[in-house]
């Protein structure tokens, strides 16, 4: 096989060449040689039978001959062109065994640090691309806990509502408050208009004491006039009298309490009216700065909640990007794939050009390697479909994400 | 409580890729680099489904998923392949192993995830 390989590949002409010519000149000189005798004797002689005889034994030796000379030359040529043949075969044969030789020691040579450095290659794009993939899944992971804490971020206006609501019933009670107050007024008002009555109440009795006093001291002076009967009489006038002097001094008592209580509930009413109209006041701006504070509010609540909407709006495109950088980080195994098939390969041709160099080195004619076979097994190998395509020449198609799921 | 779902994959990157998949939908994951490696791993712990890849070194997909069935405890844990394989002599291998289902990477996570809520154990 090797020396008809060789013989392909020789860099020289093939030595079958052009078709041989009919004599050479050995030949040709013996042919002529030949038919100058012939007709020597037929010119010498004339044509008698004699002659003619003679002038074609001559032509027949002549043929003879030059026939025998010509199967010499073909003879001895034949031999000489096999001799250059062979040689040339044998030069040829030593040079494509250098060559091979040659380029076997190189695969000896670069086959190992050809597949070390795929696999150093695969390595790292293996840790760098495993870190990577570490890094988003923390950015996806965050994103994930933004988007869910986000998500009370519109729970702002329940709450603004529920303060309102609690302000609203703090107003109200406030409000009643004031009416309690108001009502209360109109009693004490009512209560001081009361209290003229109790003086002119307290008058009547100064007046009816004043009287009863009277009463008494002529009671008394009629007592004396009756002498020692009406003594007894002057007594009870005495009694009567004192009597009408202690109603009096309680008239006058009551007339000064209830001037007291008058003032103070005069004053009460004064001062009551005083702070209802601040509470008024007061209450009026409470309602204007809590209806501004939760306006305030509501308003800073709407850019607030624009604001989380519009950030988890943004989360979620910067989430979906991360999911397809994770679908996208998935060429790493489908690289690691065919860099192990490519480095794999390498080894076995190392190792079957060991093989054949040991048996060469044991005097054994060494296998050789048949190309066709060896790119059949190497196919088979193939886990990856665009490695197929690569294998026959084609361009690999671009891959995505896959939604190839089959359930069995 | 989360259930347990076994990754087996050669490839460290791919296991983190599944590994960020499942565990953002709530899933504990356990990591085996190979099939061998998964075998050790299947100890008696409660597994709701396993994702194995089908070429890798020491033991393939097939071959561990083959000797998984043969274990009482995991006998009816499903099993997803996730390989780049394609054809369907290697889907038929993978159903007569016992596989469920077949997805083909590179996967989208979200198609990974209908698979897995179809076939998780309850």
């Amino acid at each position: 096989m090797r020396s008809e390989a060789a013989a392909q590949k020789l860099p020289f002409a093939p030595l079958s060449g052009p078709a041989k010519p009919l004599l050479t000149p050995v030949s040709g000189s013996l042919l002529i040689s030949a038919l100058l005798g012939a007709a020597s004797v037929l010119l010498a002689a004339g044509f008698a039978p004699l002659a003619i005889g003679l002038a074609g034994f001559l032509l027949a030796v002549g043929g003879g001959l030059a026939f025998y000379a010509r199967q010499r030359c073909d003879l001895a040529l034949g031999e000489a062109q096999s001799a250059i043949r062979r040689e040339l075969e044998q030069q040829a044969s030593a040079q494509l065994t250098q060559r091979l030789g040659g380029l076997e020691t190189l695969c000896a040579g670069v086959l190992p640090i050809w597949s070390g450095q795929i696999r150093l290659v695969g390595g790292l794009t293996e840790d760098s691309i495993t870190a990577l993939a570490n890094r988003f899944g923390d950015i996806s992971q965050d994103l994930e806990k933004t988007l869910a804490e986000s998500q009370g971020g519109g729970g702002m206006f329940e709450l603004l509502s529920e303060a309102q609501q609690q302000f609203d019933v703090i107003t109200e009670s406030f409000r009643a408050s004031l009416t309690n107050r108001q009502v209360l007024l109109e009693k004490i008002t009512a209560m001081s208009g009361n209290t003229e009555q109790l003086k002119t109440m307290a008058r009547s009795v100064a007046e009816i004491a004043k009287q009863t006093n009277l009463l008494a001291l002529n009671a008394a002076i009629e007592a004396a006039r009756a002498g020692e009967a009406g003594r007894g009489f002057a007594v009870v006038a005495d009694e009567v009298r004192k009597l009408s002097t202690l109603s009096g001094d309680t008239g006058r008592k009551i007339t000064e309490t209830v001037e007291v209580v008058n003032s103070a509930i005069a004053e009460a009413l004064a001062g009551t009216l005083k702070y209802m109209d601040q509470d008024q006041t007061q209450q009026l701006a409470a309602d204007a700065a809590i209806t501004r504070m939760v306006g305030r509010l509501r308003e800073g609540a709407t850019e607030l909640t624009d604001s989380t909407q519009l950030l988890r709006s943004r989360s979620q495109s910067i989430g979906e990007e991360v999911t397809d950088i994770l679908v996208a980080l998935q060429f790493q195994d489908r690289v690691s794939q065919v860099l192990g098939h490519v480095s794999g390969d390498m080894d076995k041709l190392q190792n079957r050009l060991r093989e054949q160099e040991a048996e060469r080195a044991a005097g054994r004619a060494a296998e050789l390697i048949d190309a066709d076979t060896w790119l059949s097994e190497l196919s088979r190998t193939y886990t990856v479909p665009e490695q197929h395509v690569v294998h026959h020449g084609g361009k690999p198609p671009a891959t995505t994400g896959s939604d190839d799921i089959t359930f069995f | 409580m989360a259930k347990n779902i076994m990754i087996v994959d050669d490839s460290a990157s791919l296991r983190q890729v599944v590994g960020i998949a499942l565990r953002g939908a709530g899933y504990d994951v356990v990591e085996a680099c190979d099939g061998k490696d998964a075998l050790n791993k299947l100890d008696g712990r409660k597994l709701h489904l396993i994702i194995s890849d089908v070429n890798m070194p020491n033991m393939d997909g097939i071959s561990f998923v083959k000797a998984a069935k043969q274990l009482p405890a995991y006998k009816f844990t499903p099993v997803i392949m996730l390989t780049t394989e394609a054809g369907n002599d290697m889907k038929q291998q993978g159903q007569a192993a016992g596989a469920k289902a077949w997805v083909v990477k590179p996967f989208q996570p979200a198609q990974m995830l209908t698979a897995v809520s179809k076939l998780v154990l309850p």
